[in-house]
């Protein structure tokens, strides 16, 4: 959306990594993606850990058609552990991108400000649809999860949601 | 699982509008879909899942982006 390309499992496994969370007696275990421990990459700031505090507490039941990828999967990824933090070789055509997530990230751009704009524009993050986020043209883009007038978030609506997600205050402005 | 206690959050129909709203299915048909957990650990639904309100932000809500799929075969997840 703030960048304008195409989303690229390169590019994605440039900034990001597989990570394995550590298993409880209780859990059953989970993986992530966490940002590149890498001081040589620069990425938009992403959340600090208190956003998972309260997560046990924080659920509610959804009906969907089934689906493959809500069945528990029995075993861990298939890719040797190895390469899951195998950085990628970006080709040239590449460095224009990371320029501009470079000159996002002097301007204050932080991941609070994507999610909120993420939901003020009524676009769901990793959910199917026909265009790119770049190229959203108002209240009856196809891409938005509900379009027409009256389908906006309220300010109210807007600063409990993302407070709920990120477990912090809503504040746009850099 | 085992330790997932009873919820804080969402336990009012305004508290669940706002997931409603957040997923874009605010129609009666598609609303009544989420509702309140009480015990969820053994009394789940054919076809019922539990939602923690961050997977929403990760487009975890129905139909997942090609992208993503992509992503988890790439991993071999």
């Amino acid at each position: 959306m703030f960048v304008g390309v195409a989303p690229c499992t390169s590019l994605f496994r440039y900034f990001f990594v597989l990570v394995k969370s550590r298993k409880t007696r209780d859990h059953i275990g989970a993986y992530f993606f966490q940002t590149r421990p890498d001081p040589a990459i620069v990425y938009i700031p992403t959340f600090g850990a208190a956003r998972w505090e309260n997560w046990c507490s924080d659920w509610v039941i959804a009906s969907t058609e089934a689906n493959d990828h809500l069945v528990l999967p029995s075993n861990g990824p298939a890719l040797d552990r190895k390469q899951w933090r195998t950085k990628p070789s970006l080709s040239l055509e590449f460095l224009p991108v990371l320029d501009k997530i470079k000159v996002l990230v002097a301007g204050g751009l932080t991941s609070m400000h994507v999610v909120g704009d993420l939901l003020k524009r009524r676009i769901m993050p990793l959910q199917r649809r026909p265009r790119l986020c770049c190229w959203f043209t108002g209240l009856n883009d196809i891409g938005r999860i509900q379009r027409g007038p009256g389908t906006d978030l309220s300010w109210d609506e807007l600063e409990l949601l993302v407070g709920g997600l990120l477990g912090r205050l809503l504040s746009l402005s850099p | 699982m085992a330790s997932l206690g009873h919820p804080d959050c969402f336990q009012s129909e305004g508290a669940l509008n706002l997931v409603r709203g957040l997923l874009g299915w605010s129609a009666p048909e598609l609303a009544r879909r989420i509702h309140a957990g009480v015990a969820p650990l053994g009394d789940l639904a054919v076809g019922e899942f539990v939602l923690f309100t961050s997977y929403i932000s990760c487009g975890l809500a129905l139909p997942i982006s090609p992208f993503f799929l992509l992503l988890l075969e790439e991993f071999g997840l």
